[in-house]
């Protein structure tokens, strides 16, 4: 038996079961669609360097970058890799890492049901030797390369290290040429049998597709004597509110400056509806008072300090959370001057009520529209389930957001005291 | 799917209709052909200009906030190099009225009626448009120009594509060049858009949950575009014979090498013999199934991308890696013992049917996305195929191996590509 969750506003159901060895499996039937997605995700990612196996006593710490190894090293088998039986299949198949989500995925038109069991069937199937380890290593090396070139990439983690003292989420995702040099099968093994487990895992499927054949083949790939997995006690420092240092500079080949400016939030250890309300809180803050309809962008804009590459929102997972407003400038010094006196002058005039809704509507359009592309519902899925939240969610709780939220957060956000500042230079 | 209903409206105006309820959205787009002539820097900086205001909504912030009202409706403008042509195009996305929950109608109408404002009624003082807004677009032009350098991957394809089409209007910059910018004043640049608006032809594109007959009745009130003689586009140029191949290494302050390789596929979109090349490409560097990826990064670990693409209006195919400086030569072997593999038809059954499979999952997917079907069926418009997806599909399945090694054997490198420290 399935569980349904319905959205009227929506007009999607979604159909929920949960196998007895933890593994939670969700269904979302889009009628008419040639595409199908299917989404395999654990709560693992570059954060959970430190933690306890359960059933140990020591905690254990690896090497950064090891959970984007573990999803490059799943691709291959004793028998070749998998890209090979998709290929025979038509299907695509991916994976990302991130700070707290390996996912695998597959989008096909075809031959779906084969190759969903393929993917439930490689994810639980290890298999790392000395040599296909050390392998590898060559291939992330030039991944890790080609994002020391990107920069924006780099003014993202500059900025990261100089917002957070302790917590990994300053580490760079795939490691760096050195930590990855330290990995090897054994530590692999480890990591996997400690975050692969079903009960830390979760399958979301999109398309026209018949949910109880689904829920079948995968019930099917376990075996029964699989027993939930108790706790993984991860460990994460605790993080202070105030900053590492208020600005962070590096030279690339760049035209102009392109910057990152971060707000570090009061850490908090919240989940559920209660930390997707605080991420929407947050968002319209910065679209109110940053964001293309504000007073602010419309005065950067025709200074020719900001351009349309400016963006602006927040992050934030449990434990962490941050503005981030970016882009490129010509003048850093002077931007920078700008939004620290609008952030002085902050006032309710600033923040009107009329905006803040004018804004729900937007932030309720955009989710809507997400739902036309189901690769975007897959992600968007894995996403709020790492949070501890449902997908269907989001209408509630942005309808749910008062204005007094709203209020009440920003002054908390915007304090200089927690501003940083990255700037990638140019060379010359 | 359905396909798309064509109704012409005279003046040089097709309105192509997909009536659909399986988006939550409506989908518009306005798209003016030109030809990538001399005034294409002209042709790049009108969208910044145009998305600047218009009467009623003369700032940014009045038309953001018209939008965030509309339930987040996207709004752009903008340009594309599609072949020796740019487009401009005016698009729009609306939330469809039966999703949006306190029953607000007649969204989807407004936006029509938004558009053809932004289009006809821009911010104009004297005989131009207002100068403040061009030049501070013309500033924001030259930096995104030169901003081409901020990502290596896309700056060393296009340096390629720049030096192996040198002399042809295809190696213009879809976003123009910095040498034309002083050049352009307000007045100069609103001559230029209104003889866009008079003489180009223009297809508009709507996809969603509308009434084909009831919408071209709501476009042809509220468009009140001022037509003239209409401009036939020229075909785009496909140099096909006398070719020596180059060799160009620019330096940067990098990490990590770009190789990109160009050559000539002889092959128009409307030939016959694009369904090959399209396998053949695939073969290639199609994705993980492909000869590069398990060559180049698999047995190699040279990269950790390794590509082939096309550009089908142009008649080119790129090839791309990111590798280490010191492997450029045994990167260009390899590259070119898996095209020599091709032309003497050593593709495995495995590689031909994945092939296949993977570029026909992709036409299908096109389906989904309602920006992705406007953009194949103006991919129809600009090369003159009338080809549904399904035609193509059915196309691609009945290739067989010797077609794609004849084909390859009509590919001819141009030039390499090697951006480096």
């Amino acid at each position: 038996m399935s569980n349904v969750i319905k959205n009227d506003i929506l007009h999607e159901i979604m159909y929920f079961k949960e196998l007895k060895n933890g593994l939670e499996i969700y269904v979302l039937p889009k009628k008419g669609y040639s595409k199908q997605v299917a989404i395999y995700a654990t709560k693992y990612g570059s954060n959970d360097i430190s933690f306890i196996v359960p059933g140990e006593q020591k905690p254990t710490t690896v090497p950064c970058g090891i959970a984007h190894f573990l999803e490059h090293k799943l691709f291959e088998e004793e028998d070749g890799n998998i890209f090979d039986k998709y290929a025979k299949l038509g299907a695509h198949p991916n994976a990302f890492t991130n700070f707290n989500t390996t996912a695998y995925y597959f989008t096909c038109t075809d031959n779906f049901y084969e190759s969903l069991d393929i993917l439930v069937g490689f994810v639980g199937r290890p298999y790392f030797t000395d040599e296909n380890v050390e392998k590898e290593k060559g291939i992330i090396k030039q991944e890790i390369l080609m994002y020391e070139d990107d920069p924006n990439w780099k003014v993202f983690f500059n900025m990261l290290r100089a917002l957070y003292k302790v917590h990994p989420v300053r580490n760079d995702i795939a490691g760096t040429v050195e930590s990855i040099e330290e990995i090897d099968r054994e530590l692999l093994y480890k990591c996997y049998n400690t975050f692969y487990h079903p009960s830390n895992m979760v399958l979301f499927v999109a398309g026209d597709v018949d949910k109880d054949r689904i829920f079948e083949i995968v019930e099917d790939k376990f075996d029964d004597s699989i027993k939930r997995q108790s706790e993984i006690k991860r460990i994460y420092p605790d993080e202070p509110r105030d900053v590492v240092k208020r600005e962070i500079k590096q030279k690339m080949a760049v035209s102009r400056p392109l910057f990152a400016i971060g707000f570090k939030d009061t850490p908090l250890d919240i989940g559920g509806k209660k930390l997707l309300k605080r991420i929407i809180v947050n968002d319209i803050i910065a679209d109110m008072f940053i964001g293309p309809s504000s007073n602010l962008y419309t005065e950067l804009y025709e200074e020719g300090l900001v351009d349309d590459s400016f963006s602006s929102g927040y992050e934030g997972e449990k434990g962490y959370g941050h503005i981030v407003m970016s882009g490129e400038t010509s003048d850093v010094e002077t931007l920078l001057k700008k939004i620290k006196e609008a952030i002085k002058n902050i006032d309710d005039n600033t923040f009107d009520e009329e905006r803040f809704l004018q804004i729900k509507k937007k932030k309720i359009g955009q989710y809507i529209r997400s739902f036309n592309y189901i690769e975007n519902i897959a992600y968007m899925f894995v996403n709020f389930f790492v949070k501890e939240a449902n997908l269907f969610d989001y209408i509630e709780v942005v309808e749910d957001i008062k204005y007094t939220d709203i209020q009440d957060q920003i002054y908390n956000i915007f304090d200089e005291d927690v501003m940083v500042v990255s700037v990638i230079e140019p060379l010359k | 799917m359905r396909e798309f209903e064509k109704m012409n409206i005279g003046q040089g105006i097709d309105l192509y209709v997909l009536p659909t309820d399986k988006f939550k959205t409506v989908s518009i787009s306005y798209c003016f052909h030109r030809d990538l002539d001399e005034y294409y820097t002209y042709n790049a900086l009108v969208p910044a200009v145009i998305r600047r205001g218009c009467e009623g909504y003369e700032t940014i912030q009045d038309i953001e906030s018209y939008l965030e009202r509309q339930y987040g409706a996207i709004f752009d403008v903008g340009i594309q190099k599609k072949g020796e042509r740019h487009i401009l195009r005016f698009s729009m996305d609306i939330v469809n009225d039966n999703y949006i929950p306190n029953g607000d109608t007649a969204v989807v109408a407004q936006a029509f009626y938004f558009l053809n404002r932004i289009i006809t009624k821009p911010v104009v003082e004297g005989r131009g448009f207002k100068a403040e807004y061009v030049e501070q677009e013309k500033e924001n032009l030259r930096n995104r120009i030169e901003g081409l350098i901020n990502d290596k991957m896309a700056y060393s394809i296009e340096r390629c594509i720049q030096l192996m089409c040198e002399g042809e209007k295809y190696s213009r910059y879809v976003y123009g060049s910095v040498d034309d910018i002083d050049a352009i004043d307000n007045v100069n640049l609103y001559d230029v858009y209104r003889d866009i608006l008079a003489t180009s032809p223009l297809d508009i594109f709507v996809i969603g949950d509308v009434d084909s007959l009831k919408l071209k009745t709501i476009l042809e009130n509220s468009l009140d575009v001022k037509r003239g003689a209409i401009k036939t586009i020229p075909e785009t140029v496909i140099k096909k014979v006398g070719i020596k191949p180059r060799e160009y290494v620019e330096r940067m302050n990098i990490t990590q090498g770009k190789l990109n390789m160009g050559f000539r596929t002889n092959i128009l979109y409307t030939e016959d013999d694009y369904y090959p090349l399209m396998v053949c490409s695939s073969v290639l560097g199609g994705g993980p199934h492909s000869k590069l990826f398990i060559n180049v990064r698999e047995k190699s670990s040279l990269a950790y991308y390794a590509f082939s693409q096309l550009e089908k209006f142009k008649g080119l195919m790129l090839v791309g890696a990111g590798i280490d400086f010191d492997n450029y030569d045994q990167t260009i072997k390899i590259v070119n013992k898996q095209l020599e593999d091709i032309r003497e038809g050593i593709i495995s059954d495995k590689e031909l049917d994945a092939s296949k499979k993977s570029i026909i999952t992709a036409l299908k997917g096109i389906k989904d996305q309602p920006g992705q079907i406007i953009d194949y069926y103006l991919g129809n418009v600009i090369s003159g195929s009338r080809k549904t997806i399904d035609e193509v599909i059915e196309s691609v399945n009945v290739v067989e191996r010797e077609d794609v090694a004849r084909v390859c054997n009509k590919i001819k490198l141009d030039t390499i590509y090697f951006l480096r420290n």
